[in-house]
């Protein structure tokens, strides 16, 4: 069956793969950096936090995330002397906090979805 | 300088002024807070190369730069897919006729008589690259400036549910206004109009295009005014609009068609030129002005051709974006 041949094709791609895991992945990264930035950070010890916690985001993402997140209000930051080098500090403003609280209620109805499609489906979790 | 100074200053060139000083001190910081969390792992500091190795995994420092800055689009996703549609339907009307009236013009100079003398294969493709890549640019250009404009906004939300019979009072206007202009220059063009030393004027060659020309606008400019008092299409106005530009497609078409073949509609007398540089001159300005209103015609003939199958839709389902009671009427009995 033709889909059948497809199908196995492109599970075995891992290239395909790897674009639709980052695909998967850059839709969960505003949540991670708003849930990392309740607490203050600069930068590098931002990218440095996600990735002990197995969110690895290259500094050509997050910095423009960030700049984004600020201009729309979420993030709060400021420039301060830190062990001899001036840093920018990143943090949640108030509005971030509530939109934080929103995103994490619909990931949760995301998660909530899917389980039961999947259930639904006959599918077991990999 | 050290090479970390160097791949900053290079960043730094492709910044905007405004954000250059921002973006740079905190690439900075993050650049040598990466030197430094290596320089601890290793117990030493990093040699020159292995430097230059952390820096190249960063990118080229244009790359790094339009990283920090917004996404920017010369066409953005939006309004690529009608850009895309306008320059096939530029190659389709435009290119692929003149290259088929080109070849067929010269077989029959070759074969039967020359109908156009001092055409050949050369000279056929050198028009056809020239004014292939001059209509390109012109579309590009235009739809370059359409990103920037309000009406890429109104293009992302088609998708919404609007009310298709709701006609613009801001397009009404600038539809008067842009007829008005056009029947305000043409009647210029009858007595000549003076742009510095040079005279334009409206060859013999016009008669058939010009009249035609400055009624389909007038009428063009009539119908905008009368939306403008009342802002609704009906499906017969929509009709009319459409049947309006559908003519006045062909007048340019035909006009294009004439500028091409070497028919001066417009004559421009250009004192001290010789006369190849008038003769230059005036192929180039007839030909842009016909093709610029060909296409934005053509576009126009699309907006259009949209417009009443939504209105026919609309009327036909009854729905949310029905017209008022007076008009019900007459979109039911046109859908009929």
């Amino acid at each position: 069956m033709p889909y059948t041949v497809s199908h196995t094709v492109n599970a075995m791609n891992p290239e395909l793969f790897e674009n639709l895991r980052l695909e998967l992945r850059r839709g969960c990264l505003v949540l991670a950096v708003l849930a990392q930035l309740r607490g203050e950070q600069y930068g590098y010890s931002l990218r440095k936090a996600l990735g002990e916690r197995g969110m690895e985001i290259d500094e050509g993402t997050l910095y423009p995330l960030l700049r984004r997140l600020e201009s729309q209000g979420l993030l709060l930051s400021e420039w301060r002397e830190h062990e001899k080098r001036r840093k920018r500090f990143y943090s949640l403003s108030p509005d971030g906090a509530a939109m934080l609280g929103q995103l994490l209620a619909e990931w949760a109805s995301i998660g909530a979805s899917l389980t039961d499609i999947l259930e639904h489906t006959g599918h077991d979790h990999p | 300088m050290t090479i970390l100074d160097r791949y900053l200053r290079a960043v730094e060139f492709w910044l905007p002024r405004a954000q250059r000083d921002d973006v740079i001190a905190e690439l900075t910081d993050d650049l040598r807070s990466q030197i430094e969390d290596r320089e601890a792992e290793l117990g030493r500091p990093l040699a020159e190369p292995e430097l230059g190795a952390l820096l190249a995994r960063r990118g080229n420092p244009a790359v790094t730069a339009a990283r920090f800055l917004p996404q920017q689009y010369l066409i953005g996703p939006e309004v690529y897919p009608i850009y895309r549609f306008v320059l096939k339907m530029l190659a389709l009307f435009y290119l692929l006729p003149a290259a088929v009236v080109g070849v067929t013009l010269l077989v029959v100079n070759a074969t039967v008589r020359p109908v156009v003398p001092g055409l050949t294969p050369w000279g056929l493709l050198d028009y056809l690259w020239t004014w292939g890549i001059h209509a390109f640019a012109i579309v590009t250009v235009g739809f370059a400036l359409l990103q920037r404009s309000s009406v890429r906004e109104r293009l992302a939300g088609l998708g919404r549910r609007r009310d298709p019979f709701h006609a613009s009072r801001f397009d009404s206007v600038a539809e008067v206004v842009f007829s008005v202009v056009m029947v305000g220059l043409g009647s210029r063009l009858l007595s000549g109009v003076d742009l510095g030393e040079a005279r334009i004027a409206l060859a013999p060659a016009a008669g058939p295009f010009f009249w035609p020309a400055l009624l389909l606008f007038a009428l063009s400019a009539v119908h905008a005014a009368a939306r403008t008092v009342r802002p609704r299409w009906t499906p017969a106005g929509a009709r009319v609009r459409l049947a309006t530009t559908v003519a006045l497609l062909v007048v340019f078409a035909g006009m294009l068609a004439a500028s091409l073949f070497g028919v001066d509609v417009v004559s421009i007398a250009i004192p001290g030129a010789t006369a190849e540089q008038a003769a230059r001159v005036q192929r180039w300005a007839n030909a842009t002005a016909w093709l610029t209103m060909v296409i934005g015609l053509m576009i126009n003939v699309w907006q259009d051709t949209v417009r009443i199958r939504r209105l026919r839709d609309a009327a036909s389902t009854g729905g949310a974006a029905e017209p008022p009671t007076a008009n019900r009427s007459v979109a039911s009995a046109n859908a009929r």
